[in-house]
């Protein structure tokens, strides 16, 4: 997928929009050009390590570097994960990594694969004053134990830190100023969300992650949260400058979230990386559906928290849902 | 006068001067003077009306929304925070706001008329309606806000302070405290606290509210407010639910609470086309504020003007307000009101009127109130009571 996208289609970039063009052109005219368009599929990875894990609660920072970058290598078919990096990001980009952190040090974004992919970035090119991570809050960032004041590998930054831009942004549910991170500051946004339930959503993955992006998400925690996630999503700020999606599943939890419990944490050593978020969160919610079984919790599918800002964000073109449509390859490291 | 001032006497002047600024309060000076921050939330007290729950998260009382938050996570209004299952509020002594306005600019017509207000909000609202004014404060996060430094007893200082404003000629006294702009609910715990101390210290307190907050928390503001404004905005349940995130009946409840108590308040209703402008649905909700609260509560129509999320409608046409006035008339209300609609030399409709006699008892051009006929409460000219808070005592008819 090329980085530069059709402002028309901001959810879609310029290459594959010309795919599926022709895909859908080939496909009218010739059955054998069917079975090829349905071969073009999204690519998830989901990448694992045992290795990660130095302990009950803290990581290997050497193994999961090694984790994220087969992680990018395998998702954009490089074998070299610089060169997958420079893929993502050039050297004049400012990057935004945007993270959770909402849990402090139990179940955010870990510092350690943060760490990883700032490192990445830098070996692309980026000079670590361009590599900006962020989230809601600079008081999250600090409970999450982020180095607020070393600026060595990375600058964190919180949206009040740096505010929001005056234009109120109107786009289906959702009426929002959006922090200047996305509208001002960063050309490329990656998105490392935390993999967790949500007591609200259902999930909370990627497409959930992004709420952390507007001035007011408490006003969509209500009715309107799943059309106000996909409505997120369609910003063309959001959709257009995120080049990838890498979920931090080394820990996470299948229930009680988004707070952490710790009897209901769960010690999964992956990565999951995708340039598509409907389909990483589809992914992700197949998981927990299966980590919810083993633990023997009721599904979320037919409940009210069924996470249907999925196929919501499917049915907007934000992404695709349909597993016939996406290639999720498990990697072990 | 300054051809009679010689050089000793002005230096005698200045001197005298000089000793009174130095000999004022200290918290008087500090009081004028209010250290503002961007984003600055100074105290964070523990919230009252909420409950505890498993696994550290709350469930807020304080209005109908009932929120249930998880730890680190708000309400609805953005401005109550649960910290370790202890839900506390960001906003109490952190308005974001503070202005003298008439008391006219509320609107309330029958409350001390040519009076000032001393007025104030923070950041946050439990609703969130497309059409809202003030959205810029109401439907953001206090840390999204310049906030002034203003505990209960600062506050209450700065307001006994003579003040000028846009509004006003020279340095004038507020009479009351109004609780305004976004929504008082969301502050409840400062709006309480100050009350009680500004009544203390002689000042009235009125709230400006869309009345959607629970029966117990309100039944424990009457001890402390002495007028409350409810935007009634429309008459159904569909307009609250799609043009405000919210529910009629519990602001019907909260009018019908307030009736009971004996709260001087009044009502307004934002005119907006097409959506709640149908004279039948007014005047099914005049028939109900004629029975349920009587026919001496105003009712102020008010023009809508495009804002926030309703930008694709035009302004209300004059007519029609008018028409709704006269619906609403028919209906029996005595006290009934038009506002944001410009004639020059005021609208009659501004105006109040003795329904015995027709003498026009409150003659009033926008905010300006221009003769008052009025005495200890009754009509100057055939005595008939008027309902309302004349001289900080509430009479009614």
């Amino acid at each position: 997928m090329s980085r530069h996208r059709n402002p028309q289609f901001p959810c879609l970039g310029r290459r594959e929009l010309l795919k599926a063009g022709l895909a859908a052109g080939a496909g009218a005219l010739l059955p054998a050009a069917r079975s090829l368009a349905a071969a073009d599929k999204t690519r998830v990875v989901a990448a694992s390590s045992p290795k990660v894990f130095r302990d009950e609660r803290t990581l290997d920072q050497a193994a999961v570097q090694e984790l994220v970058d087969k992680a990018v290598a395998s998702l954009l078919g490089e074998k070299d994960a610089t060169a997958a990096w420079k893929r993502l990001a050039k050297p004049s980009d400012t990057v935004g990594i945007k993270v959770n952190c909402l849990a402090g040090t139990k179940l955010s974004t870990r510092i350690e694969v943060v760490r990883a992919i700032a490192d990445g970035l830098r070996r692309a090119g980026v000079p670590a004053k361009q590599i900006l991570v962020w989230d809601r809050k600079k008081g999250d960032l600090a409970r999450a134990k982020y180095p607020l004041d070393d600026r060595r590998e990375f600058r964190c930054v919180g949206n009040d830190q740096v505010g929001f831009h005056d234009r109120l942004i109107l786009k289906g549910e959702i009426g929002s100023l959006f922090s200047k991170l996305v509208t001002h500051h960063c050309s490329v946004i990656i998105n490392v969300p935390v993999f967790k339930d949500h007591d609200l959503a259902g999930v909370s993955v990627a497409l959930k992650s992004f709420f952390g992006a507007i001035h007011n998400p408490n006003k969509y925690h209500f009715g309107n949260l799943h059309q106000a996630i996909c409505d997120v999503n369609r910003v063309r700020q959001i959709c257009g400058k995120t080049v990838v999606h890498l979920c931090d599943a080394t820990f996470g939890c299948a229930h009680a979230g988004p707070t952490p419990a710790p009897r209901w944490l769960e010690r999964l050593g992956t990565i999951y990386a995708s340039r598509d978020p409907v389909a990483l969160d589809q992914c992700a919610w197949q998981k927990i559906e299966a980590l919810r079984k083993a633990r023997g919790l009721p599904p979320l599918v037919g409940s009210k928290r069924e996470p249907r800002h999925i196929a919501l964000a499917a049915k907007h073109f934000v992404g695709t849902n349909d597993p016939e449509r996406i290639d999720l390859t498990t990697v072990e490291v | 006068m300054a051809d009679k001032l010689t050089r000793r006497g002005f230096l005698r002047g200045c001197a005298a001067g000089g000793c009174a600024a130095a000999l004022l309060p200290a918290s008087c000076a500090d009081a004028a003077n209010v250290p503002t921050k961007m984003g600055g939330i100074w105290h964070t007290p523990e919230a009252r009306y909420y409950e505890k729950l498993e696994e550290s998260r709350v469930r807020c009382l304080l209005c109908p929304n009932k929120c249930e938050v998880g730890d680190q996570e708000r309400g609805y209004c953005g401005v109550r925070e649960n910290r370790g299952g202890t839900y506390v509020t960001l906003v109490h002594g952190n308005p974001c706001a503070r202005h003298i306005d008439p008391i006219e600019k509320k609107p309330l017509f029958h409350f001390l008329p040519g009076t000032y207000a001393y007025s104030i909000a923070t950041a946050g609202c439990n609703i969130e309606c497309l059409f809202c004014q003030n959205w810029e404060i109401s439907q953001v996060r206090p840390e999204q806000t310049r906030n002034y430094n203003l505990p209960p007893d600062r506050l209450v200082a700065d307001a006994l302070l003579p003040r000028s404003s846009y509004f006003t000629r020279g340095a004038i006294r507020s009479r009351t405290i109004a609780y305004t702009y976004s929504e008082p609910v969301v502050y409840y715990e400062y709006m309480y606290d100050t009350s009680k101390l500004a009544r203390q210290k002689g000042l009235e307190s009125v709230m400006i509210s869309n009345g959607f907050i629970c029966r117990e928390p309100m039944e424990k503001l009457c001890e402390v407010l002495s007028g409350v404004k409810i935007d009634l905005k429309a008459y159904t349940e569909r307009f609250y639910k799609e043009l405000c995130h919210g529910r009629l009946k519990p602001v019907l409840d909260t009018l019908k609470l307030l009736a009971a108590k004996k709260m001087w308040f009044e009502l307004v209703y934002l005119v907006i086309p097409t959506h709640n402008d149908d004279p039948r649905e007014v005047r099914e909700m005049a028939k109900w504020i004629h029975g349920e609260l009587g026919p001496d509560v105003p009712l102020h129509f008010s023009a809508f003007f495009p804002t926030y999320k309703l930008r694709n409608l035009q302004r209300t046409p004059p007519a029609t307000v008018e028409r709704l006035y006269n619906t609403a008339k028919a209906q029996g209300l005595r006290y009934v009101y038009v506002g944001n609609v410009s004639r020059p030399g005021g609208h009659p409709g501004e105006s109040t009127y003795c329904p015995k006699c027709g003498t026009c008892v409150v003659q009033r051009i926008r905010y300006n109130v221009a003769r008052v006929r009025i005495r200890n409460g009754k009509c100057s000219h055939c005595g008939t009571k008027i309902p309302g808070v004349w001289d900080g005592v509430a009479s009614k008819s």
